[in-house]
């Protein structure tokens, strides 16, 4: 972490919203895309973010240093999504067609049509996988947190998270690879 | 052929394609693969398939009203500044002080009596009421309280026009 980040946090802790738009603009995508990748939805995901960063806001107080933000940040997002997952879940609510993010308008209608069909089969495979197998793969696999952070961050131990996530490759190699064969 | 065998290589073929194992592995993985072709087939699938999933995974990429919004919501739910609790029990004081003083003041006491008397009379009227009939003692009671109630009312509006 550098200096500069560290001052910028430890400004949005004494209350300074100006400080805390400047960590919303730099964390934004990665809150986003994390609760995208648990929920699976673009607009929960967006719904999510925000209420992650609105509850950090309300309590940034309370946080112990400036270096535990980012992973205290994701706490609170993997929090909000499983709660969201589980409700949606419980609810039977079923993936839509608007749930994937808008793609490039550039691209011939071929070319995005072919490209939503496979982003649809990568999020039917994630949604094949538990919970807390998602949870951990999304946070090792696309937003690279090491396997302690991870750890800490869901409260488990290091040997379960390994586990969640050899197990969590596993069934999507054998979801994907037939798939896509 | 290499110490590893062909269950532990397949086990491991996916950290080694995203770059997630030891060094030490990483080398066992390379050496396996190269004499073995079962684990190198394995392999080319499992590169396959984790890029299939990296290029194909959504990536959601916000713009500045999501920021604008989110910064919307925070100054709509953002704490009202609260009150030191020396200033809270100051002013749960002095409302004390003022409920007594209403109690023993003039004005209540004779608001107190005029109530209490209205209900006194009401409560006579309706005893001598429900002793007649059941089907009466029912619409006397209702009435009863309904003017039990507007009485009640009465006295509370006036009470707190007194206290205006």
């Amino acid at each position: 972490m550098t200096e500069d980040l560290s001052l910028v946090i430890e400004q949005a802790m004494t209350g300074d919203k100006a400080a805390f738009s400047k960590l919303v603009w730099r964390y934004k995508d990665h809150i986003l895309n994390i609760a995208f990748g648990i929920v699976g939805n673009a607009q929960d995901a967006e719904d999510i973010a925000q209420e992650a960063f609105l509850k950090a806001f309300l309590s940034i107080k309370r946080l112990s240093s400036a270096k535990a933000f980012y992973r205290w940040l994701v706490k609170i997002t993997v929090n909000l999504s499983i709660d969201k997952k589980t409700a949606n879940s419980l609810r039977w609510v079923k993936p839509l067609e608007t749930a994937l993010p808008l793609a490039i308008s550039t691209q011939s209608p071929e070319k995005i049509a072919e490209q939503r069909e496979q982003q649809k089969l990568v999020i039917a495979a994630l949604d094949r996988l538990t919970l807390e197998q998602r949870t951990v793969l999304v946070l090792r696999e696309f937003q690279d947190l090491s396997y302690e952070e991870i750890a800490l961050i869901l409260r488990i131990p290091l040997g379960t998270v390994k586990s969640r996530i050899n197990a969590a490759r596993s069934r999507l190699y054998n979801i994907l690879a037939p798939e896509r064969l | 052929m290499t110490n590893m065998d062909c269950k532990t290589c397949k086990a491991l073929l996916w950290a080694y394609c995203v770059d997630d194992l030891e060094k030490d592995l990483l080398a066992q993985v390379d050496e396996h693969t190269a004499c073995c072709s079962s684990c190198r087939e394995e392999l080319d699938t499992t590169t396959a398939t984790t890029r299939f999933l990296h290029t194909h995974m959504p990536l959601l990429q916000s713009d500045h009203s999501f920021v604008q919004e989110t910064l919307d919501k925070i100054t709509l739910t953002e704490p009202a500044s609260t009150l030191k609790p020396i200033i809270g029990i100051i002013l749960i004081l002095i409302i004390i002080l003022l409920i007594g003083l209403l109690i023993i003041s003039p004005i209540f006491i004779s608001l107190l009596w005029l109530s209490a008397n209205i209900l006194f009379t009401l409560v006579q009227q309706g005893a001598l009421v429900i002793k007649t009939a059941p089907l009466l003692q029912i619409i006397s009671g209702t009435i009863l309280t309904a003017l039990l109630f507007i009485v009640l009312v009465s006295i509370r509006r006036l009470a707190m026009r007194c206290i205006a």
